[in-house]
Parts: C-alpha cells; sequence; structure tokens
C-alpha cells in the first residue's frame, strides 16, 4: 500500500474528528446526566424507559388516590368508633332511664338527653373530609342527615337527603346511593357497554349513609290524617311500597270515602307493573287513612321536593281526566305520620294465644280510665281462622264494654291485624298485672381496642410532628439517621407505646384512633393503618345455654352459635368447634385468658367477633303495635318519645336493638379495618414498586458516572494525544535528506 | 552504416525525456494537495528505428546501423482505477442519503421528543392524572374538572404545535431539495462545457492520450454528482464523459446533450416530484436526492400514489393526526358523542371536518362546561337512549294518558356518581384501539406513543448504521484511490534523484561523444602527433 500525505491527513482528520464526538457525546452525558438524550440513541432502553416512566407516573397517581381513600375511611373509622362510644351511652342512658325512675318529669330529661344525643350522632355522621360528606354516598350535601321536629317542637324524624331514614328499607333506594369506585391500580375493570365497574377491581370511596347508620323498619305503615284533606284539592304522595317508589296524584273528593276510593285506584294504577311481575303486593288505604301492603313496608312521606310539575291526572268519580296545572299551586301538605318508629298503637299478639284460654285485658281510651275487659281465644284448624275467631270474640267484647261510646274496633285487614283503634283518640291495651321485664342472658360481651400503625420505614431522619387526641400541643420527634422511631416515640409520649413493628397501644389498654403523623420537611402525613381487636368474655355465660356471636373473617360474616360450657375451657373448645366449621379448620384461633377470649386469624385477614342474640321469647299477649326504627338516631329519638310517652316497654325494645345496631356498626368498622389494610397494603406495594422503577428508571436513563467519567478520561486523553501528534503528521520525507 | 552523428540524436532525445520525467515529477509534487489530482507518469519507450535493408551498413546477416537509438516517450498518463472510481462512487451515495435522512429524522425526532421535554406522554399522562384526581372528588366540582379540561387543551396545544413543526421541517427540505435538483442541474451543465473543452483538446493527442487536467477536473464533478443519486459513467472515443444517474443519461459526451432534472410544484402537487427533461420519472436507488424525496414522500402504510413506504416526514405527520383522531373519537364515543354530538370531548376547527393534529381542540361545550364529562349515563327506557346528567334517575309522576315527551324533569336529587369518569379512564387502558386505518398499529394510547417514539428511534438508528458503514468503506476506497493515484513524497523525490542522475549520466554521453569526434576530426591521419 502506497501512503501517501493526502492519506494520512485524511485518516488523521477523521479521527481526530472521531475522538471529539465521543468525547463530547460522553461529556453531554456526563452534564445531563442521562445514558441518551434521544430515543435513537439508545431505541432498546428508550422504549423501556417510557414504560417505566408510565408505570412511574401511574403508581404517583394510585398513590394520591389511596392517600386520599386512606384519609377518607381512617375518618370514617373514627366516626364509626366515636359512633359506637356514643351509642354505648345512650343506651347506658335509656337503660338508666328505664330502671331508675318513675316520674315523668325525670323521662323528660332523659328524653332531653337522648335527644341531645341523636343530635350529636347526626353531627358525627355529618362528618366531611375535604369537603365531601362522608357517610353522603355519592352526594354533595355537606350535611346528609338532618334531624326535623314534630308539631310540638320535638326532634321526630331522621332525614337521609332529604328522605325519612324509615322510608325504605333497601339503603340503595335512598338517593345518592351509588357507590363510587376510584382507580387504585389493581386492575380496572369496566363493562364497555353498561359501563358498570367491577367493584373489586377498585376502591370504594363513599358510604352510604343510610346503610351504616340503618334504614327502614322492621314493620311499616303509614297513616295519612284524612281530616287535613280537603274536597276538590289535587295532592301528591310519594309512596314507597317494599323497594318501589312511586308519586301518586289525586283529587280529594267530598266524601272522605269516594277520596279513599280514589287514592287506590291512584295507588293500582301506579304499582301496577310492579304487582304484576310479582316484585310487592298492591298498597291500600283502609277507611282510617293507613296506607299498608300486605307483607312489606309501606310508607308515605309528602310530596314537597318536587316543585313543579307539568300534567297531572285529575281522577274524578274513578274516572281519568288529564288537565295541565302547575303543581305549586295546587299541591297541598298533607299530613301524613309515617308511623316512623314509636306509636301509640296497641295489638293482639295472636302467636302467644292459646286455643280455647280466656285472657283479661284493660283497654284506655284516650284520658279515660281503664275498662277491663275479657276474651277467649278463638279455636280454629288453622292460625287464620283461630285468629278470625279471636278478633270477633275481642270485637264483642269491646262492644259489649263501649258500645258506640266512643265505638273501639279491632282490625281484621291483613296490614293492621289486630290493632285497636278508635276515632279521634287513642287506645291502649294492657295486659293485667305488669309486663314480665329480664335482661336477656343470651347476649354473650364483647369488647372492642382499637390500634393504629405506622410503618417504621416510612420514617426517615427529619422531623415529625405528631397530632395526639387528649394531648395539647402536637408532639415534634426528630429523627437522626439511625434512630429508632419508637424509641423516640416512647421517650416522648408517656400514655402510649410503639412497639418495634410501629404498633402503638395505649397504656391503659384503651382504644387508640386520631392519632395524625406529618413529616414537617414537606407536610405530609404519614400513612398509618387501623387495626380493632375483638375479645369475647365467657365470664358470666349460663351452662348449657346457647350464645351467638357473629364473626367476620376476611370478607365473609357468619353467624356462631356455640354452647356455654361449666368452665371457660369447655366454652372456649364450643367455641373453637363452631368457628371451626364456619371458617374451616385453623382459620381463626382463639386465646383465652382469665376467661377472655381474643381471636386470631391465620394471615393478616382480620377476624373479629361480634355479640348476636340468638333467642328470646316473652310471653305476652298483649303488645303495642311496635314499629322500631332500624336507623339508631331514629331509634334514640323514638326511645326519648317513648320516654316522654311513659312507654317504658317501648324504650326498653330500644336498648336490644341499639345493642345489635351497635354489633352492625361493629361490622362496618370490621370492613372498613379490613380495606383500611387493604389500602395500606396497596401503598406499601406501591412504594416498593416507585422504588424499583426508580432503580430501573436509574439503570435505563441515568448516566453510570463511573464508567461514563472513565470513558470521559479516556477520549480527553486519545483527543489530547492526537493533538499532540499533530506537529508530525506530516511525515519526513526523503526531501529531508537530500540536498 | 551508423550515421556519424547518431549518438547525438539519441542523447539530445534522453536529455529531453530526462527533463521532461523531471517535470512531470516536479508536477506531481506541486500538485500533492490539489483536490482531484490524479498521479501522472511518463510512458517510457526504448527507441527501435526500422530495419531497412537499404541502409547501406547494414548486411544480410545483421541490422546493425540503425540499433541502439535510445529513449522515447509516448506520452504523459494518469494513474487511475476506474472500478475503485465506480466503488466509491456507488458507497459515496449510500452515505450521502443516509446522511440526509438522518439529519431529517434528526430533526423531527427534536420536535417529537419525550425525553428531554415534556412530550406526548408527559401531555397524556398529565390528562390522566386530572381524569384521575377528577374522579376522586365529586363530579359536579368545576374547579377540579377545569383542571381536566386544562390538560386536554394542553394536549392539543402541543398536537397543533407537532403539526406545524413537522409543516416547518417539511417546507424547510422541500425547499433544500429544490435547491439540490437546481444544482445538479448547474454541475450537468458545467460538465457539458467540460466536455466540449475535453473533446477539443483531444483532437491533439495520441489516441490513449488526452488532457489529463481536464479529465481530474471532469472526475472531481462526476465525484460529487455520486453524492446526489446513483449514477453510471463512461468515457467516450473522443475524451467526452456520459453519465447516467438512476439509469437515464443526463449527460451526452458524444452529442454534448444534458438531460435536466424537473421537480414539479411541491404545493400543488402534495408530495415531492423529479423528473427528467426526457420526460422520464426517476427511480434512484441511492443519493441524497433519494433522501430527501423518500422522506418527504415517505409515508409508510398510509402511502397513497406516488409516496413510498419509508417513514419519514409524511408518515409522522400521519401519525401524529392519526393519534389526534383516535383520541378525539375514544373520548367522544365514550362520553357518549355518537348519540349527542353536544358531548363532544375533542372537535375540530370546523365542524364537520375530519380532526387531525392541526385541527384538535377542546369542544366548545366542555370549555364552556368542564364538569360535561362528570355527568353520568342513564338509560332513558321510555326514549331508548342513553343521556347523560347529574339528576337522579326519575320516577314520574303517574299521568294516565298523558303526553309522553311532557314531563317533569325538575329533580333535585343529584346523581353524583363517578363512573363516566371512571369510564374516560377506562379508555387509556384500552388494548384494542386501532390507530389510522391501515393497520399501522393496534393498542392503547400509551403504547401507541412508545410505539411512535420507537419507530423514530429505530429508524434513525438503522439510518445511522447505514451511514457508518457507508462511511467505512468510503474512507477504504479514498485510501484504495490514494494507493493508486495519489502521489507519495519519498516516491517522487527518489524519482527525481534518479531522473537527475540518468539526464547527468546522459550528458556525460554527449561529452564522450564529443571526444569521439574531436579523436576522429581531430586526431585521425595525423599520425605521430
Amino acid at each position: 500500500m502506497r501512503i501517501t500525505n493526502p492519506t494520512i491527513l485524511r485518516g488523521y482528520n477523521r479521527d481526530l474528528n472521531r475522538l471529539l464526538t465521543l468525547k463530547n457525546r460522553s461529556e453531554k452525558r456526563i452534564t445531563s446526566n442521562r445514558s441518551f438524550s434521544r430515543a435513537s440513541e439508545a431505541p432498546l432502553s428508550a422504549a423501556k424507559a417510557l414504560n417505566v416512566r408510565k408505570s412511574m407516573y401511574l403508581s404517583e397517581q394510585y398513590k394520591e388516590n389511596l392517600k386520599t381513600a386512606d384519609k377518607f375511611y381512617t375518618e370514617a373509622e373514627t366516626s364509626l368508633i366515636q359512633v359506637s362510644d356514643k351509642m354505648a351511652q345512650i343506651r347506658e342512658t335509656i337503660i338508666a332511664a328505664c330502671n331508675t325512675t318513675k316520674d315523668t318529669q325525670d323521662y323528660a330529661i332523659y328524653a332531653q338527653q337522648l335527644e341531645t344525643s341523636a343530635k350529636e350522632l347526626c353531627a358525627i355522621f355529618n362528618t366531611d373530609s375535604a369537603e365531601r360528606s362522608i357517610f353522603g354516598g355519592e352526594g354533595d350535601d355537606p350535611s346528609p342527615f338532618e334531624i326535623i321536629n314534630d308539631s310540638s317542637g320535638f326532634a321526630s324524624t331522621v332525614l337521609y337527603h332529604g328522605v325519612p331514614v324509615n322510608a325504605m328499607d333497601n339503603y340503595r333506594n335512598f338517593p345518592y346511593s351509588n357507590d363510587v369506585l376510584i382507580d387504585i391500580g389493581i386492575g380496572m375493570e369496566m363493562d364497555q357497554q353498561t359501563q358498570e365497574v367491577d367493584p373489586q377491581s377498585t376502591l370504594r370511596i363513599s358510604f352510604n349513609g343510610a346503610k351504616v347508620s340503618g334504614c327502614g323498619t322492621e314493620k311499616g305503615v303509614a297513616d295519612v290524617d284524612l281530616s287535613s284533606i280537603k274536597p276538590n284539592r289535587i295532592y301528591c304522595l310519594d309512596v314507597y311500597a317494599g323497594n318501589v317508589k312511586k308519586t301518586i296524584a289525586f283529587q280529594a273528593q267530598a266524601d272522605q270515602k269516594d277520596t279513599i276510593d280514589v287514592v287506590n285506584s291512584a295507588l293500582e294504577n301506579a304499582f301496577k307493573k310492579e304487582v304484576d311481575d310479582g316484585l310487592i303486593k298492591m298498597p291500600k288505604m283502609d277507611a282510617q287513612g293507613v296506607i299498608s301492603v300486605q307483607d312489606g313496608i309501606c310508607c308515605v312521606v309528602n310530596n314537597e321536593t318536587k316543585k313543579t310539575i307539568n300534567r297531572l291526572t285529575v281522577m274524578k268519580n274513578g274516572a281519568i281526566t288529564t288537565e295541565k296545572v302547575n303543581r305549586t299551586n295546587v299541591a297541598e301538605k298533607l299530613v301524613v305520620d309515617n308511623d316512623s318508629g314509636y306509636t301509640n298503637k296497641f295489638k293482639i299478639n295472636f302467636d302467644n294465644l292459646k286455643e280455647g284460654q280466656q285472657y283479661t285485658i284493660d283497654v284506655t281510651v284516650g284520658d279515660k280510665d281503664p275498662v277491663t275487659i275479657v276474651f277467649t281465644a278463638g279455636t280454629g284448624d288453622d292460625a287464620a281462622a283461630r285468629e278470625d275467631a279471636t278478633i270477633k270474640n275481642i270485637q264483642a267484647a269491646l262492644d259489649s264494654a263501649f258500645g258506640d261510646d266512643p265505638k273501639v274496633t279491632i282490625s281484621e285487614s291483613e296490614a293492621t291485624r289486630g290493632i285497636f283503634s278508635t276515632e279521634g283518640s287513642t287506645v291502649k291495651v294492657a295486659v293485667k298485672g305488669e309486663p314480665i321485664n329480664s335482661d336477656d342472658p343470651l347476649s354473650p360481651k364483647i369488647t372492642s381496642t382499637s390500634t393504629m400503625k405506622y410503618n417504621p420505614d416510612s420514617f426517615k431522619a427529619g422531623t415529625y410532628s405528631f397530632k395526639i387526641p387528649g394531648v395539647a400541643n402536637p408532639v415534634e420527634i426528630t429523627l437522626a439517621d439511625g434512630d429508632k422511631i419508637n424509641e423516640k416515640f416512647n421517650a416522648a409520649v408517656g400514655d402510649y407505646t410503639m412497639s418495634t413493628t410501629g404498633i402503638i397501644t395505649k397504656k391503659d389498654g384503651s382504644s387508640v384512633t386520631g392519632i395524625v403523623c406529618t413529616n414537617t420537611a414537606d407536610n405530609s402525613t404519614v400513612s398509618s393503618s387501623h387495626k380493632v381487636d375483638y375479645s369475647l368474655d365467657l365470664n358470666g355465660m349460663v351452662d348449657g345455654k346457647e350464645y351467638g356471636v357473629k364473626v367476620v373473617y376476611g370478607n365473609s360474616s357468619k353467624d356462631i352459635v356455640f354452647t356455654a360450657g361449666a368452665d371457660a375451657a369447655t366454652t372456649k373448645a364450643n367455641l373453637d368447634t363452631a368457628l371451626e366449621k364456619a371458617f374451616g379448620a385453623g382459620a381463626i384461633k382463639t386465646n383465652e385468658a382469665n376467661g377472655v377470649v381474643s381471636f386470631e386469624s391465620d394471615n393478616d385477614k382480620k377476624s373479629i367477633a361480634i355479640a348476636t342474640k340468638i333467642n328470646s321469647s316473652e310471653n305476652e299477649i298483649v303488645e303495642r303495635e311496635r314499629i322500631y326504627s332500624n336507623n339508631y338516631i331514629q331509634l334514640t329519638l323514638d326511645a326519648a318519645r317513648a320516654l316522654r310517652n311513659g312507654d317504658i316497654d317501648y324504650a326498653n325494645g330500644c336498648i336490644d336493638r341499639i345493642v345489635s345496631a351497635n354489633e352492625n356498626l361493629l361490622v362496618e368498622i370490621a370492613d372498613l379495618g379490613c380495606n383500611e389494610e387493604f389500602i395500606s397494603f396497596n401503598l406499601d406495594r406501591i412504594t416498593t414498586r416507585e422504588e424499583n422503577l426508580a432503580e430501573r428508571q436509574n439503570d435505563l436513563e441515568v448516566v453510570d458516572a463511573k464508567k461514563e467519567i472513565t470513558l470521559w478520561k479516556t477520549y480527553e486523553a486519545l483527543y489530547n494525544a492526537c493533538l499532540q501528534m499533530s506537529s508530525s503528521v506530516v511525515p519526513n520525507s526523503i526531501f529531508n535528506y537530500i540536498s | 552504416m551508423r550515421p556519424t552523428f547518431l549518438g547525438f540524436e539519441t542523447q539530445k532525445r534522453t536529455l529531453q525525456i530526462a527533463q521532461k520525467n523531471l517535470d512531470v515529477t516536479g508536477n506531481n509534487i506541486s500538485n500533492i494537495n490539489t483536490p482531484g489530482y490524479t498521479r501522472q507518469r511518463v510512458d517510457l519507450y526504448s527507441m527501435y528505428v526500422s530495419g531497412n535493408r537499404s541502409m547501406r551498413w547494414s548486411s544480410p546477416t545483421n541490422n546493425l546501423s540503425m540499433q541502439g537509438q535510445g529513449v522515447n516517450a509516448y506520452g504523459v498518463s494518469q494513474l487511475r482505477d476506474i472500478f475503485i472510481d465506480k466503488r466509491y462512487r456507488e458507497n459515496v451515495a449510500v452515505e450521502a442519503e443516509t446522511t440526509t435522512k438522518m439529519k431529517i429524522l434528526t430533526d423531527i425526532e427534536d420536535e417529537l421528543d419525550n425525553f428531554e421535554s415534556d412530550g406526548l406522554q408527559y401531555h397524556v399522562q398529565q390528562f390522566f392524572n386530572a381524569l384521575q384526581d377528577y374522579s376522586v372528588e365529586k363530579p359536579d366540582s368545576a374547579d377540579v374538572a377545569k383542571i381536566v379540561t386544562n390538560t386536554a387543551v394542553n394536549l392539543c396545544r402541543l398536537l397543533n404545535d407537532y403539526d406545524t413543526q413537522l409543516k416547518q421541517i417539511e417546507s424547510t427540505y422541500v425547499g433544500e431539495l429544490t435547491d439540490t435538483v437546481d444544482y445538479i442541474n448547474k454541475i450537468v451543465e458545467e460538465m457539458n462545457v467540460l466536455n466540449d473543452k475535453i473533446a477539443k483538446e483531444k483532437i491533439h493527442y495520441a489516441e490513449e492520450y488526452g488532457p489529463n487536467e481536464l479529465y481530474d477536473q471532469m472526475n472531481l464533478y462526476i465525484d460529487e454528482l455520486a453524492t446526489y443519486g446513483n449514477i453510471e459513467f463512461w468515457q467516450n472515443s473522443n475524451g467526452t464523459y456520459s453519465v447516467k444517474m438512476a439509469n437515464v443519461e443526463i449527460l451526452n459526451g458524444e452529442e454534448f446533450k444534458t438531460n435536466r432534472l424537473i421537480m414539479k410544484d411541491y404545493e400543488t402537487n402534495g408530495r415531492a416530484v423529479v423528473f427528467f427533461e426526457s420526460g422520464v420519472d426517476m427511480n434512484l436507488t441511492s443519493g441524497a436526492l433519494k433522501g430527501y424525496i423518500d422522506m418527504i414522500n415517505g409515508n409508510g402504510v398510509y402511502a397513497t400514489g406516488g409516496q413510498n413506504s419509508t417513514h419519514g416526514i409524511a408518515y409522522f405527520k400521519t401519525a401524529v393526526d392519526e393519534f389526534a383522531r383516535t383520541i378525539a373519537n375514544v373520548f367522544n364515543t365514550a362520553n357518549g358523542a355518537t348519540d349527542d354530538a353536544s358531548r363532544m370531548m375533542f372537535a375540530p376547527d370546523v365542524e364537520g371536518a375530519l380532526i387531525t393534529a392541526g385541527n384538535i381542540h377542546v369542544a366548545d361545550a366542555w370549555q364552556e362546561d368542564p364538569t360535561m364529562i362528570g355527568q353520568v349515563r342513564i338509560y332513558d327506557e321510555q326514549r331508548g337512549i342513553y343521556r347523560y346528567g347529574f339528576d337522579e334517575k326519575k320516577d314520574d309522576v303517574f299521568t294516565g294518558e298523558g303526553d309522553e315527551t311532557d314531563k317533569d324533569n325538575t329533580s333535585e336529587n343529584k346523581n353524583l356518581q363517578n363512573t363516566n369518569v371512571l369510564y374516560l379512564i377506562s379508555q387509556f387502558n384500552n388494548k384494542a384501539l386501532e390507530f389510522g386505518n391501515c393497520h399501522d398499529f393496534n393498542g392503547s394510547v400509551y403504547e401507541y406513543i412508545s410505539f411512535i417514539s420507537n419507530r423514530l428511534g429505530q429508524t434513525i438508528n438503522y439510518e445511522n448504521s447505514r451511514n457508518e458503514t457507508a462511511m467505512m468503506t468510503v474512507d477504504g476506497l479514498l485510501d484504495a484511490r490514494d494507493d493508486i493515484s495519489g502521489v507519495q513524497m519519498d516516491e517522487e523525490g527518489i524519482n527525481m534523484l534518479n531522473y537527475q542522475k540518468w539526464y547527468n549520466a546522459s550528458s556525460r554521453m554527449v561529452t564522450t561523444l564529443d571526444d569521439l569526434l574531436d579523436k576522429l576530426i581531430n586526431g585521425t591521419g595525423r599520425v605521430g602527433l
């Protein structure tokens, strides 16, 4: 090969330039701290990096969503624990009222206390988290719960989003009862056609207040005050039958009976489809203005929420004509007693009557003296025939005792069967003598303690501020590298103990809630989880009796029935057998100490136990037609009303129901706990994921400094060496040596 | 018999030839750095004079009289390897083509960047995050909803900007292409003039020789022309060169004709079209010109008449358009715009126009009411359609035979579920989206962004490796060319010494001959003097 000067120079230039390019590229990588700045420099890394970036963005967003949800759940749990405490207090108040006094004055004070408690409950349920009402479903009303007063100024009815809580027994039929679900990155699945979200693939961030506080009643009818209806006027009513709500409009007639016919005709037209479909039975209004269905709940509320209506059908004499009217001009408020809660109706308890036996009852009409009547329980081939005969006998006895002054009747219609009534006044019925009242020995005692848990790894060096309920100023804890949060925390906070795993307990053993920890560096809240531990007290259980507990394990809730033994060990063994049968072997372990059993599940799923009443039999033949609300705010108000009316039996009935409501509440709290654990788990998972992603991004996008600087140094040295060579690039030739 | 002064003639020629050799050596050294210069050489031969018997000194057995006539030269030739030239020109075309493509693609990449600045992925992500934030809040909270609208506006602006920038790149390179076509025509014109000069000079030379310097100049032109397209070239018997570009003759050395390139007006044609004056279409296989045309017309799978399937400016413009269109269609459909046009989230500037990256913007209805996308989809059983709103499903007052359409819609209850927002969010995970109608890509929005970024990166990377290979080959060929045609200093130095000594020897011979003649003339016959 002949090497010519141009060959040498071209090669030199080319190599010099190549070195400069490499050096420059290396410099750029170092100064930008990026291993590539264009996708074309490293197409594979770039494609991966885009994916990693997407995942990082998503993780960040899901973390935000989870934090929001976490806050929401924490606040919900705090609220429900407060509610639970408040209900224990309400129960104490009612028990105190029932047991310790007979004075009307004192009843009024207790009733006042209960009313206040109910309002406090209402306020707790109206708590909001970041402007969103926690227990308001998806609605935006800051106060979904409202208590309205009756005509005498006493708090009487609880409304949820404007609808009486007793109106429907399916919480899903209340306004804003849809779930609000958020995407937390666990693969949200959505039906592309119906837009229905699979709740399993998302997290719910709404609580239906009607569900949490209870809704509907054990039984219900509604009274329309027929005397308040004025002839020829048009009225609108929202009628809730079963779970179906319809609005009916009718024009009042001159004759009350005709009005009732018109209402029934309107009801038939409105509910025809649902009745035909077999969903409900037809609601009907009886001669007293009571609207009821045969086997379900029927409740009527004034149709005030609807302001205008363009077209109404007016039914005259049963015929249907249409007429365009504006409802605001014609719709009048009807006086309706929704029979929500306590009512003053008494009925015969047919179940407890023995065929052919004679019974004695006192019947009191209005303020008059009680009249004692005697009747014989009817006989017959089946229950219906026996009931008919009994009603006939009682009616005959009533007629002979009262005649038409006033006319006292016992109802035959299916919905109100056995109820005593008279026109224009109240009727009270009592069995001769005092009713038996005893504590139900079959409700086991359940106690609960809640603890909070912080992830110790989330505390890095820095200053953290702990807001602790009951401690006036936030406690500031400064951590240096290597400091353990639990040691610092325990040194700073006296009443609480934090374990090495971050679990905070109170030294006196009571519940721990509401601690908020803030990282002062960026004012962010350190996430925490709650855990509620439940224990069952075996002491005082009666040998051979059956007890019931409701146990929640993970997502399933089951009723467990076990028989108490002679000692705690036998009872525990029976309980274990029942638990094993319900959840499988080894799922839930029980630990017994001093007759108190605590529960432990086989994994992180939470197990709790909740008392539930298994059976109770009272042998009363007369009972009040009592409607107990499933909603415990309403129940508290009803108890207050009963106390004012001196109806201790009703108030007593409220105690059991408040206990069972509290049990339901504990199920809700357990459910929240599970969700919080789920959030906490996911937050941890996302944090780990974020770390992995950051590392991966580092690998893909960030320059490997050691390697790159070494490279750059090499290029620089080579480049300099190349430059040094420049003076001798053009070689000597023969001409340097010839003369 | 030998002519008396034969030796003088021989030495005179030798001195001249030696002198010429020194001249050519000097010329080689002088032109050592001249671009395109080809090493020259004097082609020597040993003189031979016809052995005609009429020469008197000759005998039937020998032919001595005219022997020993010394050296002579045919002419000055160039040292050039036509095969290296051919290979060099083939490879330099590939190098130029890939350099052009890389330049254009890098410009596109700068605009569609996702790494150094906030690109499409970032803005799509912002849109997604805003929807997520919105889904956590109440759907009628206008302030949070407004953030979603704003992120969508930013996304649209980015797409609009992409469109503007890509059009700008397109216009820049259409301009460069036009200039290149003009420049090629200019070179070919100059070559034609040079051909004329060569032909006029060539007649003075023997068949195998010609005007070396003009040939050098011509080869420089051919080298340059080779960077623009794949060419073929050959030398005609009159010394001129003819050149074919893309298999079509653009320079005819025998008839001194050129075949100009003509570019059609880009604006009216919508694509880059170059053809020959003779009416033939240009079909290049390499060269910078091909680089420009491929990149301007390259529309991938979307290529229609006259376009090609490379991934050039047209393709990335279409890809961004398809992105805009698909995003708009997906979200419009998800938001119920199929049944009700007022539910469109994204709309073109002009109603009814096809959505492109250039005209996409957030629909007015959505701008005016940001919470529009939060409204819940409700099935209206009576009308059999879906409607949207915050109002709870109504239980209509029983109206008997009333007019169906005349309903009481003034419910105060609101349905504040976030299902529609979640539905919009779920669209990001929809992996069955079809981008473009040519099966270019099926997948999710994110995957498409990644796909485009990757395609661009891969294309550049591919062109880059082609470019590097071609450059290596070109460098090697340049060295090989120097090996043959380059001037080597030492070699020339040695030649110089050699020729100088030769000249000296020849001069000395003249002295010797002179002595011989002196003896003959002045000393012959004078015995004893």
